[in-house]
């Protein structure tokens, strides 16, 4: 405020520097501790007895897929639609394409069946477990791991 | 700091009004300005997540596109060297296997089955606290039941049969809704 007859104006500026500082710590600290890995979540029911509840109603097909250390994967389907088939790898490893084909396949002949169970070999890796789960889930919303 | 001008004209008329020295300053009100923009924008994106999931060193998530967003659960993380719960090592893995005298029959782990009995008794226990606190709101929301959910943090290496024997041990226990997590691919 400015009185009558004073020269000197109240003309001041806060000093920023010290929040400057504070400012960098911050920014530098939440830098270092924020993640910036992008994770998510794949849903994995267990195809387990303890797992059912005793109201569901067991589906008329059931689908297991089961991945062989060879590279081969075999589609069981038991119930009203009893079948095993066997898929030879592709180029050494697991033929992707050629299941999703196959699936596709078994959900146009059972729309209602929503579940598959995933399951492999003690020695397969889990890459390939989440791979082929990632495929199944194209198909059927509900990817069961199993069978113990 | 001396300001010095170019041109001659202009030399002279300081020189005429004798000599100026001008402190000149930075000025950081802009900077000041970015630093808080950007402070704010990292502090947001760093709550954005109600659970956030660190992977411990080493660890090699698998990448796969879609999943779901992150929930709050109970955390395994799967080493080569160690199962750990909730950050506490529960069993030892040599090559991603367990021991052969930590096994049961039914692909079961005694380590693991003690480490989720303890977690389903803390969980209980809470339960029981919370339904006494407020008898009332105790089935207002799900968090007066109990809580199935299991988030595992496995490394891409793991082989099926440890991952079983963490499935099965942890279904014993009545644990079935797993989550398994997934590093986004784009």
């Amino acid at each position: 405020m400015m009185h009558s007859g004073d020269s000197s104006g109240l003309d001041f500026e806060i000093n920023l520097a010290p929040i400057i500082d504070c400012l960098t710590v911050l920014i530098t600290f939440t830098l270092i501790s924020a993640s910036f890995l992008s994770v998510t979540l794949l849903d994995a029911g267990v195809a387990a007895p303890q797992a059912q509840t005793e109201n569901s109603v067991p589906p008329k097909v059931n689908l297991v897929v089961e991945l062989q250390p060879n590279g081969e994967i075999e589609i069981r389907s038991t119930g009203q639609e009893s079948k095993t088939l066997r898929l030879a790898p592709r180029d050494g490893v697991w033929d992707q394409a050629g299941f999703s084909a196959q699936l596709k396949a078994f959900k146009g002949r059972w729309p209602d069946i929503n579940q598959v169970t995933v399951t492999a070999e003690k020695t397969v890796e889990y890459l390939n477990i989440v791979k082929m789960m990632e495929s199944a889930r194209q198909t059927f919303p509900a990817v069961l791991l199993g069978e113990f | 700091m001396h300001v010095t001008l170019a041109g001659h004209k202009k030399k002279r008329w300081f020189k005429k009004k004798g000599t100026v020295s001008e402190e000149a300053s930075l000025n950081i009100t802009s900077m000041a300005d970015i630093f808080t923009i950007l402070l704010v924008f990292l502090l947001k994106s760093y709550s954005s997540g109600a659970v956030s999931v660190s992977p411990t060193q080493g660890l090699l998530l698998p990448a796969a596109k879609g999943g779901s967003p992150v929930v709050e659960a109970i955390k395994i993380e799967v080493t080569s060297t160690a199962i750990q719960i909730e950050g506490k090592a529960v069993s030892d893995l040599t090559a991603y296997n367990f021991g052969p005298t930590d096994m049961e029959s039914g692909d079961i782990s005694l380590s693991l089955r003690k480490a989720f009995t303890e977690e389903k008794q803390k969980q209980l226990k809470t339960i029981a606290e919370r339904k006494e606190r407020q008898p009332s709101n105790s089935k207002a929301d799900n968090k007066g039941e109990f809580d199935a959910k299991i988030m595992i943090l496995a490394d891409q290496k793991t082989p099926y049969g440890t991952l079983r024997t963490i499935l099965a041990s942890a279904t014993e226990q009545g644990f079935t809704d797993f989550k398994l997590v997934v590093i986004t691919e784009e």
